[in-house]
């Protein structure tokens, strides 16, 4: 034995003639072995069929269904009666694929990386080494979680179904939504490493081809070890991956997965996240959630300006307020300046500590809140928020005034339909509260300046991230309210779409 | 390349904010305050004297009963004397910019309060907002002292004053910036006038601010005084009437007081041969019964026609001895100027000589009429319209 062999024998890197990322093609059992040399939830059983010809059964359990490989493989493997005078491993593959296998789909496999590639992916291989060739069949495991309603974004008024990890039963979801022939499913494998599979979802003739073709580009440009976390795939995906904004709408709802479809967006769909993404994802598009198509128009569009304001308080107040505190007091109406210079006389901090501090035990509570059990979490919350706001106020550890404008701009922050938009527009807020600091409504301006331009220079898939805004002034109206059903006309005409 | 570009130009964006930051010596934008730190000063004094400009500061009672403070302090000019407070007490920086009121004592009022208004104009620690007062029969400082205990302070009563001068038809306020304009079109300009009296009810200070009319300023500089009388009927001449109390006197018997609650001046300036010969101003108002002593007196028109007579009177009365005063200090205090051009603007600006030349010999005739509208009596209900009192 070689010293690499005998090290690679070790260190558990598999045996002679196997190393990682070799299979030999030639298919076998003994092969299949190899490759899953060490993994102890490989199996491999012998099988003789109806007509006598010998094979090896393999799968990797806890993928498959046992019920499944007896019923579907091994009963009628060795049923005489079906296997009668198929006495060679070719003629058996071939009676195999015509019909006499219960599987619903099966497959024939000359190459050992295919037969490697069906296992993991939750099939069994029946292997004739006779012939140099195996029948896959799928037989996966039905142990996935139950279709819930979303936890992440809440439903008033819709339907109550949510993407989970397993890819087909979201695609399936998906198709329950849109039953169109035309809605295209594309499938690339990610991850050198992971072998993942990514759908991308289209529909054919309405979706701009050149978005759908970029999209198809990027993704098989993408080379990372694996796709097992969102990141994974939205920094790789992203035009900026700089920017905390996001630039693709990510959901776990598949009626608003759908919708956008139906807009002219091209969906993502990724095995083993219950996360459905969609592109391009302009601002305005992160402002809306599908309830608003199941309110009347004018609460729809009270809603959306009211999520507008709430974005303008959440970025905007801590800053302006440190501001108008700090250097421009003469912009407080008298009496509140009066009540803020009475509350903040035993204070013995600074308003700029004052805002910061509070800015970050706001975000201390609500990671907290995140991690814990949701027992705790929410006593936590519960405590640390009476804690922060009644008995610092009262220990004139902060000023009533702090402790309102903090909280007023927290919760106007999750007026957010989008997670990832909310937790931007928190960074901004901190960057725009030192830009305050340090110069007042100028430093504040000039910040909101800066911010501006950088959303205006960002693009999602060849789309302005600031459409409609930075572009016509007809979709400006669509985007912060919801025009009456018989009077929505066209899609956004930034999409190019196919159809209006 | 570019990215390196962005990051350098980050960097000197980041720079040039350091220097509009609070650090001491690098500043180009130092107006920083912590907000515990700031007194803020509701009405300003002013007086002469012998450094130049005496200047008092009260902050008035704070919201939750703090008491007020006074802070004087003596310079050349009003910019210095603020300068020197805004730095004298460090840890409660006197804060001038909600400043309400500026209270000029009668002797510096009689020297010219242009360069003081002007400040107020310039200084962006000021407003034009400001009400311009000016003490009658004493200095600004002595009054804000005698006025001033724990619960009570001259910001407060002038606060007060300001708030109701028009509806007791005592004066009316004008800004520092409405004085400042009409002293810059060359016209002379009113200014509340108040005065210290015996106290009445106002938490322990020995003397309260009362209003008494109006200041009359001609060049900046103080001329004389529009008793609180003739300044009702100077508001109805300008055009700021709100409310009236008239005492009319006996009415088949019985006392009655109306409450004016509507009046309106018309300028119609005569022409004779292009020249004016006078101007007739003519006064409507509306009054309301308010007091009644011995009971109902009103079902008798000739009663009613008789007190809408005697109102009448006792305005064009009041707003004769307005004109006079004003037309004895050759002022055309009220801006009646103004609203004659309105009347007839293409024969005044013809007109030679000008207007301000003119003012102190032309008559101005004055018509009153005033229609009783509601009673409230008791016995009987609310009626409209009285009979007409014209001449």
């Amino acid at each position: 034995m070689k010293l690499s062999e005998a090290i690679n024998l070790l260190f558990g890197k598999g045996g002679p003639g196997a190393g990682p990322g070799k299979i030999d093609k030639t298919v076998s059992a003994a092969a299949a072995q190899a490759v899953f040399q060490d993994c102890c939830d490989f199996v491999c059983r012998p099988v003789t069929t109806g007509g006598g010809v010998r094979a090896d059964l393999v799968f990797i359990d806890g993928l498959i269904s046992a019920k499944a490989i007896a019923a579907e493989v091994l009963r009628p493997l060795t049923d005489t009666g079906r296997f009668a005078g198929v006495q060679s491993g070719k003629k058996t593959v071939e009676q195999m694929l015509s019909g006499s296998m219960y599987g619903p789909a099966a497959r024939r496999r000359d190459d050992m990386n295919d037969v490697v590639g069906d296992l993991l992916n939750g099939w069994c291989a029946v292997i004739f080494d006779s012939c140099a060739a195996a029948v896959t069949v799928e037989v996966k495991s039905e142990d996935k979680r139950s279709i819930d309603a979303p936890k992440e974004e809440k439903v008033v008024k819709g339907a109550k179904d949510a993407f989970i990890e397993d890819l087909r039963t979201n695609t399936g979801l998906v198709r329950r939504k849109l039953r169109n022939h035309d809605m295209k499913i594309r499938e690339v494998t990610l991850g050198t490493e992971s072998d993942t599979r990514v759908n991308v979802i289209y529909i054919d003739g309405l979706t701009n081809g050149g978005i759908a073709a970029e999209v198809m580009r990027r993704l098989n440009a993408i080379h990372v070890d694996g796709v097992l976390t969102p990141s994974d795939l939205e920094e790789t995906l992203a035009d900026n991956p700089v920017t905390p904004f996001p630039q693709m709408i990510s959901t776990e709802r598949p009626d608003k997965f759908a919708i956008n479809l139906l807009e002219g967006r091209v969906g993502i769909l990724v095995d083993g996240l219950p996360l459905g993404y969609l592109t391009p994802g302009t601002f305005a598009q992160f402002m809306k959630v599908p309830e608003d198509l199941g309110n009347h128009f004018l609460v729809a569009s009270m809603l959306t300006l009211l999520r507008y304001t709430g974005m303008l308080l959440t970025l905007l107040l801590p800053g302006f307020f440190v501001a108008v505190a700090m250097y421009h007091q003469e912009m407080i109406p008298i009496k509140l300046l009066q009540s803020m210079i009475d509350a903040k006389q035993a204070v013995p901090f600074p308003m700029a500590v004052e805002v910061i501090g509070m800015l970050v035990a706001f975000e201390l509570l609500q990671e907290a809140g995140l991690r814990l059990p949701s027992p705790v979490g929410d006593t936590v919350s519960i405590i640390g928020a009476l804690i922060v706001g009644q008995s610092a106020v009262e220990a004139k550890v902060v000023s009533p005034v702090v402790v309102i404008v903090i909280a007023t701009a927290g919760i106007a922050g999750y007026t957010m339909p989008s997670q990832d938009m909310g937790s931007a527009l928190r960074l901004c807020r901190f960057l725009l509260v030192l830009a305050a600091l340090v110069a007042g409504v100028f430093g504040l301006m000039l910040g909101v300046i800066l911010l501006l331009y950088h959303l205006c220079s960002l693009e999602s898939c060849g789309v302005a991230y600031m459409t409609p805004f930075a572009s016509s002034s007809r979709g400006i109206l669509q985007a912060l309210t919801r025009p009456p059903a018989a009077k929505k006309s066209r899609r956004e005409p930034a999409l190019k779409t196919g159809r209006r | 390349m570019p990215g390196l570009k962005r990051i350098c130009a980050a960097v000197c964006c980041a720079v040039q904010l350091l220097c509009l930051s609070g650090c001491a010596g690098t500043t180009i934008f130092s107006d920083f305050h912590e907000i515990e730190k700031i007194e803020i000063i509701r009405t300003l004094g002013i007086d002469v004297g012998e450094e130049g400009v005496c200047l008092t500061a009260d902050s008035g009672v704070g919201l939750n009963g703090t008491p007020p403070r006074l802070y004087h302090q003596q310079a050349p000019t009003l910019a210095a004397a603020v300068s020197i407070l805004e730095n004298t007490y460090p840890d409660r920086q006197p804060f001038f910019t909600h400043a309400e009121n500026l209270l000029i004592g009668e002797e510096a009022a009689r020297t010219d309060i242009s360069g003081w208004l002007d400040y107020v104009a310039r200084s962006p620690k000021m407003r034009l907002m400001i009400g311009l007062v000016v003490v009658r029969g004493d200095a600004a400082g002595a009054v804000m002292e005698a006025v001033m205990s724990e619960k009570t302070s001259a910001s407060d009563m002038l606060t007060d004053i300001t708030a109701d001068v028009e509806r007791l038809g005592a004066g009316s306020e004008t800004t520092c910036g409405q004085a400042l304009a009409q002293m810059l079109e060359g016209r002379c300009t009113m200014a509340q006038a108040v005065k210290a009296a015996e106290a009445t009810g106002t938490g322990g200070a020995g003397q309260m601010l009362v209003p008494c009319g109006f200041a009359l300023l001609k060049d900046g500089r103080l001329c004389g005084y529009l008793e609180p009388e003739q300044a009702a009927a100077a508001n109805i001449l300008t055009g700021r009437f709100e409310a009236l109390n008239l005492a009319v006197g006996e009415a088949g018997g019985d006392a009655v007081t109306l409450h004016v609650t509507q009046a309106d001046a018309a300028f119609e300036p005569v022409y004779r041969n292009g020249h004016l010969v006078r101007v007739d101003i003519r006064i409507s108002a509306g009054a309301d019964v308010s007091e009644i002593y011995g009971g109902s007196v009103l079902e008798d028109d000739r009663i009613r026609a008789a007190l809408e007579q005697a109102a009448a009177r006792q305005l064009e009365l009041r707003a004769a001895q307005a004109i006079a005063v004003t037309q004895e200090l050759d002022g055309d205090f009220m801006g009646i100027g103004s609203r004659v051009e309105l009347a007839a603007p293409a024969e005044s600006r013809k007109m030679e000589p000008s207007w301000e030349e003119r003012y102190q010999d032309l008559e101005l005739r004055v018509c009153a009429q005033v229609t009783l509208r509601r009673s409230y009596d008791m016995d009987q209900p609310a009626s409209a319209g009285g009979k007409n009192n014209g001449k």
